[in-house]
């Protein structure tokens, strides 16, 4: 009986795999209905986001998309582009592992006819010299923002901390660089201690209690390179009843920033929005497989939020998302046509 | 099922029939999944099933073969390796800093040194395990942290790039074959030849499957176990050099989890976790069902998430079903 149930399984197994297949388009498509491959670092949030912005401009334009995660793995990213070369797809898109280990593999796509557009993340000269387009984040302005609100906030004077994103990623690198452009200009402001929290609420939560308890009052404010980090820097505040005392900034625009900043805790917050960024990179590939003219560098200058602004995109973004995907084709086009990529 | 019970009753022989390919669906069960996976696939999708495409499988397997022959050697006495992923990215950084376009060693030494670094991590496993009677799991996970630190400390967090073109050719072909390829093809013809024809690989399998037994046997438990944690870390080493070669850089963190998939891979195989049971030639189908799976699945566009739980789920169901025909066969 036992054997009968597992022969019933095994078939039952291999039927939905046969269906599956067949349910699949086979690739190949012609130019007016391109196939875009795409691979990502990891399904993070921010990805699974955008792969939604991605697929809606895909088929808006009647376009095929493939995706594929490389699990924040270097080889398998190596693998999957490969096989879209392999395969013949239209266009790649890439959001990187890695800088600098994409190299062979993009000169062999463009060797084939395939154009290649990097996203999100940046990549080494070297990557880039083959990559056709590159849209993303000017994460050096992200970080300048924060500093900047940071400064006229202490009144260009006093003692502040950093809190970083994983050290080496293209992210941290910018922004921490961003940061110190601005912290150059002001000589009255001492950085107290810059450290790596890697992006986590709960990382910078115990970096931040840390320097509190070491500068105690010294600190004048706090700059953590992203949302996630701010969120957690505050509650390390809360708990000393300094909250909305000392400016805290992030970056990002995730619902809880927002959050933050409309109740007065964070102070500004710097709006990178996945679905327009990913969505305008699955347009530029379009673009390019037809033969349109497309942006060689179409950097994503954030939004600045603040409280007197939050209200605008709070509402755009986590109140009517179906509204703004509804959208975001045409939006995508106008911004493109503009050279203002990050309006929205 | 009442239908069967009545044809048993006034026809035994056909129950026979059914009862005997039932087994044989079973033994053969993984041949016949991937069999079947192979022609969904290449029905469904023309792209699938062209030599390019084989062969960029064999390429994307390559790495966790090397990984999942050295499980099966370890496996196979009892134990676990779960450091060969950080070994990858060790002997990756190891090789890679004296890889470089300036460096004063030869590539072939700057080979060696890498594969040396993972022979070192292993050897140090065996140790372990064989003379300081540490527990596998505990012996391999401490030293999966001690590699990966190490080629962290090596690489200072930094890729290591800018490696000579000899190097880099690594990935590349030797008489239209993949070297990558090449090199998993002869340590899986070596390793089954050590294992199914020699004295060494006897006392493999009696080690895992009775060490008390062995030992009365004269079998040397402890040279035995530390040969089979080296050889594991050899595997990995090589592996992890051919890998960053083909990522045109030594990159500390390379081969994070890949321990999993190649403990998976002979899983799928019919290794037994117990030890002493299964055969290199099962390793070799379970390397390739999760290659063809990686591959089949992106290529027919099945999203991420839906990948995972596919994976996960034919491991199990391969464990159940070797248990299932073992069960029988008792």
């Amino acid at each position: 009986m036992a054997k009968s149930a597992l022969r019933t399984m095994l078939m039952g197994c291999a039927a939905a795999l046969g269906l599956a297949a067949v349910a699949a388009q086979p690739a190949l498509a012609d130019k007016a209905h391109p196939v875009i491959g795409f691979t990502v670092y990891d399904m993070s949030s921010f990805i699974s986001l955008g792969k939604q912005g991605a697929q809606t401009v895909a088929d808006a334009n009647g376009a095929k998309l493939l995706w594929n995660s490389a699990h924040m793995d270097v080889n398998t990213q190596i693998s999957q582009m490969q096989q879209f070369i392999n395969q013949k797809v239209d266009a790649i898109v890439i959001a990187a592992v890695n800088s600098s280990t994409l190299g062979p593999q993009v000169e062999a796509a463009k060797a084939a006819g395939i154009p290649v557009i990097i996203t999100n993340l940046t990549v080494s000269d070297a990557v880039m010299k083959n990559a056709v387009s590159y849209v993303g984040p000017d994460d050096v302005k992200a970080g300048e923002n924060e500093a900047i609100h940071v400064m006229d906030a202490i009144g260009h004077k006093g003692g502040v901390v950093v809190l970083q994103g994983p050290l080496g990623q293209s992210g941290e690198i910018d922004r921490t660089k961003g940061i110190k452009n601005i912290l150059a200009k002001n000589p009255d402001v001492k950085l107290l201690a810059i450290q790596p929290a890697n992006w986590k609420r709960t990382e910078a939560y115990s970096v931040a209690q840390d320097f509190l308890s070491r500068y105690g009052s010294q600190i004048s404010a706090i700059i953590p390179e992203n949302d996630d980090m701010a969120i957690g820097a505050i509650q390390a505040l809360r708990e000393k009843g300094l909250a909305g005392k000392i400016p805290v900034v992030g970056t990002d625009g995730i619902k809880d920033g927002m959050r933050a900043v409309n109740a007065g805790n964070e102070l500004e917050t710097n709006l990178q929005d996945a679905l327009l960024e990913l969505g305008m990179a699955m347009q530029v590939a379009v673009d390019q497989v037809q033969g349109r003219q497309v942006p060689k560098l179409a950097m994503f200058i954030m939004p600045q939020i603040t409280k007197s602004n939050v209200g605008h995109y709070y509402d755009q973004m986590y109140v009517h998302p179906d509204k703004f995907t509804q959208d975001l084709p045409a939006l995508i086009k106008k911004n493109l046509a503009a050279g203002s990529y990050a309006d929205q | 099922m009442s239908q069967s019970t009545d044809t048993v009753a006034f026809a035994p022989p056909p129950r026979l029939d059914a009862r005997q390919i039932g087994r044989f669906a079973l033994r053969y069960s993984l041949v016949i999944i991937l069999a079947l996976f192979l022609v969904t696939l290449a029905v469904s999708n023309r792209s699938f099933l062209t030599v390019s495409n084989m062969n960029v499988i064999l390429i994307q397997v390559a790495a966790n073969a090397l990984l999942a022959t050295g499980a099966t050697f370890v496996i196979l006495t009892g134990g676990i390796d779960l450091s060969v992923g950080s070994i990858v990215g060790l002997a990756g950084v190891s090789a890679a800093l004296f890889a470089q376009n300036d460096g004063a060693l030869t590539c072939a030494e700057a080979v060696g040194l890498g594969v040396l670094s993972g022979a070192a991590i292993g050897a140090f496993n065996g140790l372990l395990v064989a003379f300081a009677k540490v527990p596998p799991f505990v012996a391999t996970l401490g030293n999966m942290t001690v590699a990966s630190g190490l080629a962290f400390v090596f690489s200072d967090g930094q890729p290591i790039s800018g490696l000579s073109d000899e190097f880099l050719a690594l990935s590349g072909n030797i008489g239209g074959v993949s070297i990558p390829v090449v090199v998993m093809i002869v340590a899986v013809v070596i390793s089954w030849v050590v294992l199914a024809r020699t004295r060494f690989g006897m006392h493999i399998y009696a080690v895992g499957g009775n060490a008390h037994a062995a030992r009365v046997a004269g079998v040397g438990l402890r040279g035995t176990r530390f040969a089979v944690y080296t050889i594991s870390g050899v595997l990995a080493g090589i592996a992890g050099v051919l890998l960053a070669a083909r990522a045109t850089a030594g990159i500390a963190n390379t081969g994070t989890g890949y321990e999993l998939n190649a403990i998976a891979a002979a899983v799928i195989g019919g290794i037994s976790l117990m030890g002493g049971r299964g055969s290199l030639i099962g390793t070799i189908f379970g390397f390739l069902i999760i290659g063809v799976l990686d591959n089949g699945l992106n290529i027919i566009n099945v999203s991420p998430f839906y990948q995972l739980i596919v994976k996960g789920l034919i491991i199990i169901g391969a464990v159940f079903v070797d248990s299932i025909t073992h069960r029988t066969e008792d």
